[in-house]
């Protein structure tokens, strides 16, 4: 039985010690979650609590119309901005239940996000950072694992642009530190 | 198979795993949100006190007041920014300039059309905007070639001379529509 332990201890200090695992995720022992949700404050999230969530305004325009529960329209000189927030959770799970996941990787997170498809007419942001479809831009450099972090979603449409229908996907990726 | 053999067994993985794969593949979360929206195009009137004119109470929205207060055709007081033109002995005129201001959005269009039409039928006052009569029969064209942006119109009230004293009042409705 002390055997049993003494091996068990050691294992268990292996695990902690090696180099090789400090600032890295062991891809068999943890897996990252990614998922969206409907801030409390805006609109309603298709697929709330998902890794695929949807956003729809509907029919909106710059003077006048409806306005969603939970959406800002902003009205400037030659743009107006649609706005909500959203609410991002990452999880962190330890396939080796009896570790925690913070005693093997950094307790923080990256979280980036990057335009599906490419769109040089409107200006697409989520927390004042500007998305763009060639690289993926930084939201956070160091998320905190299980918390609900809140997120404002901008769309900036110039007067200019014709009437139609404006669609996009972005793509949201969190990486352990 | 011996105890210490079958542990050996065991902790070997772990050792392999932890000293032999070095820096490790960092683990990701993904998710996607897939964002619509339908924009339609639309046109916005909005008035506002001019420079030289009177100043209208809620300037810069859709709905204005022009308050003249008492005035008379002879004495008495003209506010600030409103011109009076006494034509004996038939009748007299006040008027003053403001400012419309329209603009347009998601909508291919150069100019619009304005027009005016008075709330109420008056058969005793002449109402105008600039040279164009307005009733309350039909809406008269104030412009059909209007430039987006701020322009400046004249709202004159003649009247005459055999009108009794009292309150005259009425509300003027414009239209803006992108051509």
């Amino acid at each position: 039985m002390l055997r049993a332990t003494k091996w068990g201890m050691m294992a268990a200090l292996a695990l902690l010690a090696a180099p090789g695992v400090s600032g890295q995720c062991l891809p068999i022992v943890c897996s990252l979650t990614l998922t969206l949700q409907s801030d409390a404050s805006g609109m309603t999230l298709g697929g709330s609590g998902t890794s695929s969530a949807t956003l729809s305004f509907g029919s909106m325009q710059a003077f006048g119309g409806a306005l969603p529960s939970g959406a800002t329209k902003s009205v400037g000189t030659t743009n107006w901005t649609i706005s909500t927030p959203f609410d991002v959770k990452v999880t962190c799970s330890n396939l080796l239940t009896l570790l925690p996941c913070t005693l093997l990787l950094t307790p923080t997170y990256s979280l980036t996000a990057e335009l599906q498809t490419a769109n040089a007419i409107d200006t697409w942001k989520i927390g004042g950072v500007t998305l763009n479809s060639t690289s993926a831009s930084t939201l956070t450099s160091n998320g905190t694992y299980g918390a609900v972090t809140a997120y404002t979603f901008a769309l900036t449409i110039p007067f200019s642009e014709s009437s139609g229908t404006i669609s996009n996907q972005i793509n949201l990726l969190s990486v352990c530190n | 198979m011996p105890m210490k053999k079958l542990y050996v067994f065991l902790t070997l993985p772990l050792f392999i795993v932890t000293f032999c794969i070095g820096t490790a593949s960092a683990t990701t979360g993904s998710a996607t949100m897939a964002v619509t929206v339908t924009v339609a195009s639309s046109i916005s009137l909005i008035l506002q006190t001019d420079a030289s004119g009177l100043t209208l109470t809620n300037s810069g929205t859709s709905a204005v007041t022009a308050a003249f207060g008492t005035m008379s055709a002879y004495g008495g007081t003209v506010p600030t920014g409103v011109t009076r033109t006494v034509n004996a002995p038939t009748n007299w005129k006040i008027s003053t300039p403001f400012d419309p201001v329209v603009q347009v959005a998601n909508q291919t269009s150069a100019t619009y059309t304005l027009t005016a039409q008075l709330q109420t039928a008056d058969s005793t006052n002449t109402w105008a905007i600039g040279a164009t009569t307005v009733t309350s029969a039909s809406a008269a064209t104030l412009t059909s070639t209007g430039t987006y942006g701020t322009s400046a119109l004249t709202f004159s009230l003649t009247i005459p001379f055999s009108e009794t004293a009292g309150l005259v009042s009425n509300t003027i409705n414009f239209v803006a529509t992108a051509n």
